[in-house]
């Protein structure tokens, strides 16, 4: 490597790592936000898509931002404080980001829904809606109406992940309590 | 007319970046389907220009002349993640509609256009009234754009959030959601440039 070519290297790694400051810089003020508002909109869809009277997440959250796994799960009750269902927060490749998906099962084990809360593949194009007909975690097939093919796999992907982890948990739900 | 002067309002017409040096026009065509779409992509690159021609112009005697593109390319990707972060952060819905066309900023002819071939010849003041010439030209015409789209599409106006205008309470057919749909941006986006060439052409005619 002659000397010029070193000096442009050099030069190139002051200004990225000047960059690189500036971000760790703005990213420190934005990411309490974004975490907060992303935490508020899963609330709302929580509520909007399986509409319980209390809900109480089952784990502490650490998981939030692991990918292809389940990243947090929510115990909803009824408004006599007994738990109805378990609502899992799943993550897995889409098309071309994580499709982050919201996936109710029952305690008696029948899968309740299956709804996609967020991705980052084409707007508008990966909405979709998941059929399904008294299916329990035991015996279940789907139906997908999709805009995209990728997109929806990060769903199906999310309920195989959610029922292995619901019947990974279903012994203990007997002790599980609104208090 | 004062150079001054001219460097920021040349964005406005005489030069401006869609009107006449037809950049930008991906956004142009994508986004403004909605009035705030058109605010909040003209407030992000309205950042970016002034920014990176201001960072560009300040360093512009300390860069090689062989790798300025890649630093130009650095200081404007540096910019466009920062207002990634805050849009994500403060205007979360916009953000989700538009956070394709954000990224996209870093590519964007326009910036890199400034950047190379004013702020790099120029001195850091001249360089952001450039920027801000420019953004607002820009700005002007992509809200033009989407108010046409979105009046005759929707009849309303959504000038921001929860802040909207709506003109058919009534539902009338004499508006279509074709006017939102990507065909009718190449319709309007052709009928402006048309119209825009037109007066252009008069304007020669009657100076001469």
């Amino acid at each position: 490597m002659n000397k010029t070519t070193f000096k442009y290297a050099l030069f190139l790694v002051a200004i990225c790592a000047i960059a690189g400051l500036l971000l760790a810089l703005v990213n420190k003020v934005t990411a309490p936000v974004i975490a907060e508002s992303r935490q508020k909109a899963l609330r709302e869809k929580l509520e909007e898509y399986y509409p319980y009277e209390y809900y109480l997440q089952g784990d502490d959250g650490s998981n939030d931002v692991a990918e292809n796994a389940v990243q947090a799960f929510y115990y909803a009750f009824n408004e006599n404080k007994e738990l109805e269902a378990v609502i899992f927060q799943t993550s897995f490749y889409g098309y071309k980001s994580q499709i982050i998906s919201l996936i109710s099962i029952k305690v008696d084990g029948t899968i309740e829904g299956a709804r996609m809360i967020a991705g980052n593949d084409t707007y508008d194009l990966s909405d979709f809606d998941f059929e399904v007909d008294e299916e329990t975690v035991d015996d279940y097939e789907y139906t997908i109406k999709a805009g995209m093919t990728k997109t929806s796999e990060g769903v199906v992907n999310g309920i195989d992940a959610a029922v292995s982890y619901f019947k990974s948990i279903k012994d203990d739900l007997g002790g599980v309590s609104y208090e | 007319m004062n150079s001054k002067l001219q460097n920021l309002t040349k964005g406005f017409w005489a030069e401006n970046p869609i009107l006449i040096s037809m950049l930008g026009l991906c956004p142009t065509l994508a986004i403004t389907y909605k009035v705030e779409n058109a605010l909040g992509m003209g407030l992000a690159v309205l950042f970016v220009l002034v920014m990176s021609n201001l960072i560009i112009s300040l360093i512009r005697h300390f860069v090689p002349d062989e790798i300025r593109i890649p630093v130009f390319i650095v200081v404007i990707a540096t910019f466009v993640s920062v207002v990634e972060m805050v849009m994500e952060a403060f205007v979360p819905n916009l953000f989700a509609r538009m956070s394709l066309f954000i990224s996209l900023i870093v590519v964007n002819c326009i910036i890199l256009g400034r950047a190379e071939a004013f702020a790099s010849k120029h001195n850091w003041l001249d360089s952001v009234l450039d920027a801000v010439g420019m953004a607002l030209g820009f700005t002007m015409v992509l809200v033009f754009i989407s108010l046409i789209r979105e009046a005759l599409g929707t009849g309303s106006i959504t000038i921001w959030g929860d802040l909207a205008i709506n003109f058919n309470p009534n539902n009338s057919p004499f508006f279509s959601s074709f006017y939102v749909s990507p065909p009718a941006a190449f319709i309007v986006l052709g009928l402006i440039l048309a119209g825009s060439k037109a007066i252009t052409a008069a304007k020669e005619v009657k100076s001469k």
